[in-house]
């Protein structure tokens, strides 16, 4: 059994102890205020080591945090910044020189289309992939930017200038479907087959030859969206397609209307515009320059209000697109470009090949591969300095937040009171003063 | 869109005009069981010209030696490449002929190599059916020329398009007749023209 005397003394231990506790408190409150191991109350950092730096960041014990970027900061690292801002602490940057760059790839909707980057930015953007450097281009001097094609890059792609650095991510080649292609038997079909399989395109024909006959090339089966990527019509004679032509487009497939098809009764209800009466080009030879100019024409007229025009001829309007349901249409009044394939100029045969399969290419319908789509999604930044303002606004300058009140941890003074108390309380108990 | 026009090729050596009355007889079998749009006369177009890829269907016949020119050579090759089918017809229907020698070997030069064309190619269903093949001629089953039956067409292919398709039959005289006199015959025997009309224009 304890005595009276022991009492007294865990009394006097625990009082000694708890005045140490409260000194300890009040230094820790004194530390915090005056704002030790921090410049000015403000953390800074480089962006160079924020992987390593940001675990240490606590948002109730820092607040304010600044970021030298001297190198563009990992899509992760700022988007941990951006955390820390949500979460209380003032997060700002600054950079010596960190140009504007944005770069994003494209590739066609046609078969073995090239991927094409599209740069925007001030000084010179160098291209690499996983390999080597591809290129670089001198954006600064064209505000549009520049676009490279980069064939088929190996690994990952990205554009560089200066500290940015963006990874481009590359858009997975297009699902095609065949193309179903109908008309009447003639010289324009049996060559737009010809310049699309040429191309790459897979090619199912219906051409109509007799009233009783048809000519048939591939099995058409059943005609929607699962089956074939676009319908192309070289005229007004449908035929048995006809009818399916209208369901396929809502349901997402592309129509091309090609010279006066669009007057065809099974299309007229979707298509841009009507066609108008065949005019003849003026011009006699397929120069390089405008090899279309050369061709007749069906203009377009009594167009939909929903349309977006294309191209022109003159004050005539020669093609123009719109979506109808899920699909797209485009209508091209242009008629015997099977004449550019055979007398243009020498590089005609690939020219016509290119401009039937980028026409079929801008309706065509294109699942999407969800895999191969969602893995560049999250490789690809686009414009790494646009999402840094984005997520961490504008760069400032490096100023130590004197309109912020230095905040003491919200235990610390409950607990420095109950152990001052308790001290007093201890004190009292045992009679001493 | 624009009309087909039958167009028979001249060219500089060689009677190339020795088959007049096959484009009429051709383009009113065309007229009769199709839906093609057809002119009513053909043309002629010299072999050298670029007149010739305004056609890419053509046709080229003859009795005699055939040399074609360097141009000429030229133009048929980028003819062929370019997607144009050239149908010759050997007006002897002798493969010891002068003819069939000479245009052989200027194909060759100017093309590439005859290969045999199967019985089973489209060019035999393309519209009438010809289940065994190209249909014999009278001037064959008479035993005129080189007293054979030809089982087979012969072709330059260009991928799996007929580039130049070539006739040992002499279709030029079994063709060769007024189009009213299609009434005196049993069978039209010009329904395998058709085919080849309707091919070069879908195949």
């Amino acid at each position: 059994m304890r005595s009276q005397g022991d009492g007294v003394a865990i009394a006097r231990i625990t009082e000694r102890g708890l005045r140490a506790a409260s000194f300890a408190l009040i230094a820790f409150a004194v530390w915090r205020l005056l704002g030790a191991g921090a410049a000015g109350g403000m953390v800074r950092l480089r962006s160079s080591s924020l992987a390593r730096e940001l675990p240490s960041i606590e948002p109730a014990r820092d607040g304010a945090v600044h970021v030298d970027i001297d190198a563009m900061p990992s899509p992760a690292d700022r988007d941990a910044l951006a955390a820390v801002a949500h979460a209380g602490t003032r997060v700002t940057w600054s950079s010596a020189a960190i140009p504007p760059l944005a770069a994003v790839a494209v590739r066609a909707r046609e078969p073995g289309a090239p991927v094409r980057v599209e740069v925007a930015s001030t000084v010179n953007v160098s291209l690499s992939d996983g390999l080597a450097a591809l290129d670089s281009v001198n954006a600064a001097g064209a505000a549009r930017g520049a676009s490279l094609s980069v064939g088929a890059p190996s690994g990952a792609l990205a554009a560089a200038s200066g500290a940015a650095r963006s990874p481009i991510g590359i858009p997975a080649p297009a699902l095609l479907h065949p193309v179903l292609l109908v008309g009447r038997a003639g010289w324009e079909a049996k060559f737009a087959a010809a310049a699309l399989e040429e191309q790459g395109w897979s090619v199912v024909e219906r051409l109509f030859v007799a009233p009783t006959a048809d000519v048939t090339q591939g099995a058409i089966g059943v005609i929607d969206t699962n089956h074939f990527s676009a319908i192309v019509a070289v005229d007004t004679t449908l035929g048995a397609v006809g009818p399916s032509i209208v369901r396929f487009v809502r349901d997402g497939g592309g129509l091309l209307l090609l010279a006066d098809a669009a007057n065809a009764p099974a299309v007229r209800a979707i298509a841009p515009a009507r066609a108008g009466a065949r005019q003849l080009s003026g011009k006699h030879a397929f120069d390089v320059a405008d090899p279309v100019g050369a061709m007749p024409v069906y203009p377009l007229e009594s167009v939909r209000g929903d349309v977006v025009r294309l191209t022109t001829r003159g004050t005539s309007l020669t093609s123009a697109a719109r979506r109808e349901g899920a699909g797209r249409v485009l209508q091209a009044g242009f008629d015997e470009t099977w004449r550019w394939r055979m007398q243009g100029g020498t590089e005609a045969v690939a020219a016509h090949r290119a401009w039937w399969s980028r026409m079929v290419g801008s309706v065509a319908a294109t699942p999407l591969d969800m895999a191969a789509a969602a893995g560049d999604a999250t490789s690809a930044e686009g414009a790494p300095l646009a999402r840094l303002i984005g997520a961490l606004g504008p760069a400032a300058t490096v100023e130590p937040p004197a309109s912020e009140p230095r905040r003491l941890p919200s235990w610390l003074l409950p607990l420095l009171l109950i152990c001052l108390l308790a001290e007093w309380g201890s004190r009292r108990w045992r009679g001493a003063q | 869109m624009s009309d087909f026009i039958f167009c028979t090729v001249q060219y500089d050596s060689g009677d190339w005009d020795s088959a007049p009355l096959v484009p009429a007889n051709l383009i009113d079998s065309i007229a009769r069981y199709t839906s093609i749009s057809v002119a009513p006369t053909g043309v002629t177009v010299p072999l050298g010209s670029t007149e010739l890829f305004k056609y890419p269907l053509a046709y080229l016949t003859g009795h005699l030696p055939v040399r074609f020119s360097e141009l000429e050579r030229r133009n048929l090759r980028e003819y062929c490449d370019r997607g144009g089918m050239l149908f010759v017809d050997d007006h002897n229907h002798d493969i010891d002929g002068v003819f069939h020698k000479s245009a052989v070997e200027e194909i060759t030069r100017a093309v590439g190599s005859l290969k045999e064309l199967p019985n089973t190619h489209a060019l035999y269903s393309a519209f009438f059916k010809f289940d065994d093949g190209p249909p014999a001629t009278t001037h064959e089953l008479n035993g005129w020329g080189d007293n054979l039956v030809h089982k087979h067409l012969l072709a330059v292919m260009r991928g799996d398009r007929i580039a130049v398709l070539y006739s040992s039959k002499d279709y030029s005289s079994e063709w060769g007749y007024h189009p009213d006199n299609k009434r005196f015959l049993s069978v039209d025997n010009t329904k395998f023209g058709v085919n080849i009309v309707v091919y070069a224009l879908t195949g």
